[in-house]
């Protein structure tokens, strides 16, 4: 059973991750890749702007009204045979899915990837009770046959160059060494096929659930999916209670933005858009439809007007693909189901914020992933009312207590701010230090810890002040 | 009190609503694509994105496409070819020029189908937008001949090709069928080192003809 890092340790992750040279390189090519694709799709999309307006609103006002859609979805999905159930927290969720694996599966599930499943630790539970659950999606099941989480919540795989993916299949299914990816591929299909033969019972996820007509939409691009929520006899899908829209024409906008936010693609190859079970005896389809509606800790960000946005989240994955730390450190630094910036934003919303509580620092705050977001989610600010969540404590959840050091120099800082004299008096200081002992000082702690993965500028002979009534004077 | 109750007693907390209070209507749906394209602007279109996410569009506007699947079919040697129950293939698969082949019936069972080395299907809309086929499985038996099989070869009448997905989404209206499939060129993956590999779990070849 796949573990992911201890997410407390992220600065020790960060750094042990710096160190993979191979890792390093397959970000930075991949890194290039989504860019230039995503740039390219942006270009045919001169609307983007008013797309990413539209699908925001849309997600406002679903989440402002959660309860109705939800009972809404529930009513409709019903009527069309689908039967919906609901699940508080994780252990409700793989409870449920269990109770149908047992009933139907005769052994095996195949799956569709799902971050949700994945968030749930549903194959853990499956497995422990004997239950074969098999990844179908190529990368999903390149991690799970390398026993290792996703890497990333678009291409799980990512860090893994062809020649580690040719030696995994040679070892774990037969494959002549060396072979390319399209022999690996070829191989994945046939050894994969077998199962999908085999299997009854299909788990997936959903990437949205129509309130109106009760429908789920899944989007893909190997046809995975297809096979999962059409050829075994029973179909289940987990998904999250934030994935509702309200209408079955609110998917026209978000179709738009998924694909070419994820990898660049106008429309992912296939969509699925199903509606309740098959509805004839002799019909192609399930006989049975399956929908969970997971909270797990979704409900508490409708609390708050600045974490609801948290909700509006579609998973495509670009903000991970512009991310400066994402792109250095890769996926399983974070040591959640949810990496990079939307990753740090969520875990520690999701789980007991003291166990996410170093997620929230990791990032630079640059603003990236705030300009590329397709519902434009302000993950800057989220990431800041979560560092305050963390050092001053919420209900239930006491304050991180800074360091000792880091504490009085917080408390000089504000001391010597409020008073402009001073100020002065200590900044001139400063500068004279700087430029008498500057590089002896910055090899001394407290400096020295700081500057191990900074740059300290030198400081301005003179300061603005000085600059600014120099230049009135002339 | 049932996770149902838990989960929506927390959403309204937070919300701070009661139970059947009212919603105003959402955001209006605006028209995103467009919808200004004629007939022969829009098949000329369908072909473009067609082609530029790896299908191959044939025209067989003259026969029915008889001339078009003919070829494709013949210089495959087939030992077993899925089709769909669709009046079109149904016609097309009579003809004496095609009624030799190893035709499966339109109800093969899962096995046959694993086994197919090619499927004939229709479409029920095509979008000239995305060079997308959509497959109303309601109306057609054709959720795993399009799948299954190497090879996938769509009869797609020319005027059901509409200018975007907004105006699909729009004629497909309620009630909605178990399933509809929307098909965008074959199927593919790029997980390793995002490079493009064709036919992973779906067909390997798409080939569209306009009839």
């Amino acid at each position: 059973m796949p573990r992911h890092l201890p997410m407390q340790e992220f600065a020790a992750n960060a750094a042990r991750a710096l160190q993979d040279t191979q890792q390093r390189q397959a970000l930075r090519a991949a890194a290039a890749t989504f860019a230039a694709r995503r740039q390219a799709a942006l270009q045919q999309a001169p609307d983007w702007q008013r797309w990413r307006e539209q699908a925001r609103a849309v997600k406002d006002h679903t989440l402002q009204h959660l309860d109705h859609y939800l009972e809404s979805f529930e009513r409709n999905a019903t009527a069309r045979g689908a039967r919906v159930h609901w699940a508080a927290d994780a252990g409700e969720a793989v409870r449920l899915v269990l109770e149908l694996a047992r009933a139907h599966a005769g052994g095996l599930c195949v799956k569709a990837k799902s971050m949700t499943t994945e968030e749930v630790r549903l194959n853990d539970t499956l497995e422990r009770a004997g239950i074969e659950a098999v990844e179908t999606d190529l990368g999903e099941w390149i991690q799970q046959l390398a026993g290792e989480t996703p890497f990333h919540i678009l291409v799980p795989a990512i860090h893994k160059s062809r020649g580690q993916i040719a030696e995994l299949f040679a070892q774990k299914i037969g494959t002549p060494p060396g072979a390319d990816p399209p022999a690996l591929t070829a191989a994945a299909r046939a050894t994969l096929r077998a199962k999908f033969a085999r299997a009854g019972l299909g788990i997936s996820g959903a990437n949205l659930l129509v309130a109106e007509t009760g429908s789920l939409l899944l989007l893909e691009n190997e046809g995975n999916i297809r096979l999962v929520t059409s050829v075994p006899k029973v179909h289940v899908a987990l998904a999250g209670i934030e994935k509702l829209v309200p209408r079955l024409a609110d998917l026209d906008v978000f179709l738009r933005l998924l694909p070419r936010s994820g990898t660049g693609q106008a429309l992912s190859t296939y969509q699925s858009l199903l509606t309740g079970p098959k509805s004839r005896p002799g019909d192609e389809g399930p006989e049975e439809l399956h929908v969970v509606l997971l909270d797990n800790g979704r409900s508490r960000m409708l609390a708050h007007e600045v974490t609801r946005p948290s909700l509006a989240c579609i998973r495509c994955g670009a903000c991970l693909n512009v991310c400066p730390v994402y792109q250095q450190v890769g996926g399983h630094a974070y040591g959640s189901v949810y990496p990079g910036p939307i990753g740090a934003v969520v875990t520690p919303q999701l789980l007991p914020l003291a166990d996410a509580a170093a997620l929230p620092f990791a990032s630079s705050l640059c603003g990236a992933c705030r300009d590329v977001c397709p519902v434009r989610i302000d993950i800057p600010r989220l990431l800041l009312h979560l560092r305050a969540e963390v050092r001053e404590g919420t209900p239930g959840v006491p304050a991180a207590k800074p360091a000792r050091l880091e504490r009085i120099a917080m408390r000089v800082g504000a001391f010597v701010m409020a008073r402009p004299r001073l100020y002065r008096f200590a900044t001139g200081c400063a500068r004279l230090l700087d430029r008498l002992a500057g590089p002896l000082l910055h090899r001394l702690p407290p400096l020295s810890r700081w500057r191990a993965g900074r740059e300290v500028p030198q400081l301005a002979r003179k300061d603005f002040r000085t600059r600014w009534a120099q230049r009135r004077r002339s | 009190m049932s996770a149902r109750e838990t989960i929506l007693g927390a959403v309204r907390g937070h919300l701070g609503r009661n139970a059947g209070a009212g919603v105003g209507p959402p955001p209006p749906v605006p028209l995103l694509g467009r919808v200004d394209l004629d007939g022969p602007a829009k098949l000329l279109q369908f072909g473009e994105r067609l082609a530029a996410v790896g299908g191959t569009l044939h025209l067989g506007l003259a026969d029915g496409g008889l001339a078009a699947v003919r070829e494709l079919l013949h210089r495959r040697a087939p030992a077993a070819v899925a089709r769909s129950d669709a009046p079109l293939v149904a016609a097309l698969c009579a003809h004496a020029d095609l009624c030799r082949l190893p035709w499966l019936s339109p109800t093969a069972t899962k096995q046959e189908l694993f086994a197919a080395d090619a499927g004939v299907t229709a479409a029920q809309w095509a979008i000239a937008e995305t060079g997308t086929l959509v497959l109303v499985h309601d109306d057609e038996r054709h959720r795993l001949a399009s799948l299954l099989p190497p090879v996938h070869l769509c009869l797609l009448p020319a005027a059901r090709i509409l200018a975007d997905q907004g105006e699909l989404l729009r004629t497909l209206g309620a009630p909605l069928p178990p399933a509809v499939t929307f098909v965008t060129g074959p199927s593919r993956t790029a997980d390793i080192e995002l490079q493009l590999v064709v036919g992973v779990h779906g067909p390997k070849e798409l080939h569209v003809v306009v009839v």
